[in-house]
This record gives structure tokens, sequence and C-alpha cells, in this order.
């Protein structure tokens, strides 16, 4: 089952990169060739969500005594989140410079997983900032777990609210209402199954490091 | 706004055709050759570790 499920990572990931970037794509005035991006974009933010709810459920279990593995586990989906969430923004600011002319606007949805993501940088640097490791689990899993929600909030809930830039938002058509036709989701269904599944298999592999180092240190 | 459109649509028009160009293909394989890398150094890892975790099953 492993198994399948990496081989299957594998598949997808090749299949968005090969066909996302050379099967032909609805020519739509201003987004041109840069839907393609949606491809790689949208998905950074599925996986890095995916990572983030592994981040929050590890830090429950922290708080419900599953000690130093839960807390590690927490930390390591976090920060794997936080890079799909750097990459998201990248390939964000490269599709916005395409089409909305600069690398950054002030939109809602930009400015607020700019904040969620700085709300994470924090989780690190108050992780890093203590010394007992019990404590450290502890204090730093009831940030996550109150971190995780308003992120949540900050990236669906506010940027619906007000105007914006982006498609599916403050009154914007979504891609799936207009934009997103056949040829599209025959590529980007399959590029969210890859990349989240790419994620949870780099997260995976810290994970199984992490345990063995543990286990080094306890004996 | 239909005279952007136009200016849009013009613009598109005058620019070479993305896939007759074979940069873009040498872009696509060196793309495609960095991530089959990664994922060959995914599965090496994951051998590895399987390998390492065996003999500490062994031990105990």
């Amino acid at each position: 089952m492993q198994k399948l499920r990496k081989v299957l990572t594998v598949f997808f990931v090749m299949y968005a990169i090969i066909a996302g970037l050379t099967l032909p794509v609805p020519q739509l005035p201003i987004l041109e060739q840069s839907i393609r991006n949606l491809y790689y974009h949208v998905p950074m933010w599925f996986g890095m969500i995916a990572l983030l709810v592994g981040s929050a459920y590890n830090a429950y279990q922290v708080l419900s005594g599953k000690g130093l593995l839960a807390d590690a586990k927490s930390n390591i989906y976090a920060r794997i989140g936080m890079l799909y969430g750097c990459i998201g923004i990248v390939t964000g600011m490269i599709w916005a410079k395409n089409t909305w002319g600069a690398y950054w606007v002030s939109d809602p949805k930009l400015n607020s997983a700019a904040i969620g993501m700085l709300m994470y940088a924090a989780y690190f640097v108050l992780r890093g900032s203590l010394e007992d490791d019990y404590q450290k689990a502890r204090i730093s899993a009831i940030y996550n777990l109150f971190c995780f929600p308003v992120f949540m909030v900050l990236i669906f809930v506010i940027p619906r609210l007000t105007d914006s830039l982006h498609p599916g938002n403050g009154g914007n058509p979504g891609f799936n209402q207009y934009d997103l036709d056949s040829r599209l989701r025959m590529v980007f269904y399959p590029a969210v199954i890859g990349w989240v599944l790419l994620g949870i298999w780099i997260a995976e592999i810290s994970i199984r490091i992490k345990t063995l180092e543990i286990k080094k240190w306890t004996k | 706004m239909k005279n952007m459109l136009l200016n849009q649509i013009t613009k598109s028009a005058e620019q070479p055709d993305l896939f007759s160009a074979d940069k873009y293909n040498v872009v696509v394989t060196v793309i495609a050759i960095l991530f089959i890398g990664l994922f060959g150094y995914l599965f090496s890892l994951d051998k590895k570790l399987s390998k390492i975790e065996q003999k500490e099953e062994n031990k105990a």
C-alpha cells in the first residue's frame, strides 16, 4: 500500500509536470499561457493545508499525552507545510507579475496568506526559544492549535468578505465556474493529488529520521 | 475595456508559438530530469531508512 502510494505520487507529479507544460490550454485573454500555473500554484496551497491539518492533529495528540514523537511530527508537518506555502507564494508572485502587472498587490488573499505564514514563522521562533523539550512540546502545541484556525479564517473567510483580485473571492468568479474546462481538469486534479502526496511522503521520511533519533537518545 | 482586450489578443497573436521553439522542450525535459532525481533521492532515503529500522528492530 505504501509502495503503491509512492508510485502514484511519482506518476501524478510527473504527469503534472509533463502534461501540465505541454498539453493545450484554453486561450484566455490576459491569462494566456500563464494559466498553466494553476497546476503548480493552487496544489501547493492544497498541500500546505493538508500538511497543516497533520500538524494541528499532532499538536492535539501532544496535549492528549502522546509525548515527544507527536511533537516532532507536528513540527515536521508544519515545516513541510510552510515550505509548500513559500513555493505557493513564489509561484503566485510570478503569476501575479504576468497577469496583474506586479509581484505583490494589495489583495486581501495575498496579505492574509503572508500574515498566516508569519504566524507559523513565529511558531518556529517560539520552538527555538524554549530549552526544555516537554515545555517546548506543550507550549508550541497550544500555539499551533491557536494558529491553525486563525490561518484558515485568514485565507478562506476574510478574502471572501472584501473585494479581491483572486478568482473565487470578493465576488470574482472562481476558475471552476467559467474557465476550468475539461482540458484543465484533466491535469489539475491529478496535480493536486500528486503534490499533496509528495508533501506527505517528504514529511514521512523526516518523521522516520526523527523517530530513529529519538530512539537513539532515549537508549 | 474593449480596446484592452483587443490589444491583448493582438499581442498574443504577434508572439511566436510557444511550442515551435525547441528551447521549450529543453526546459520541460530539464525540469522532468530534476524531479526524477528528486524521486530517486527519496526512494534511496526510503530504502536506507527501512534498512536502519530493520536493524533496530532486530537489536530489540
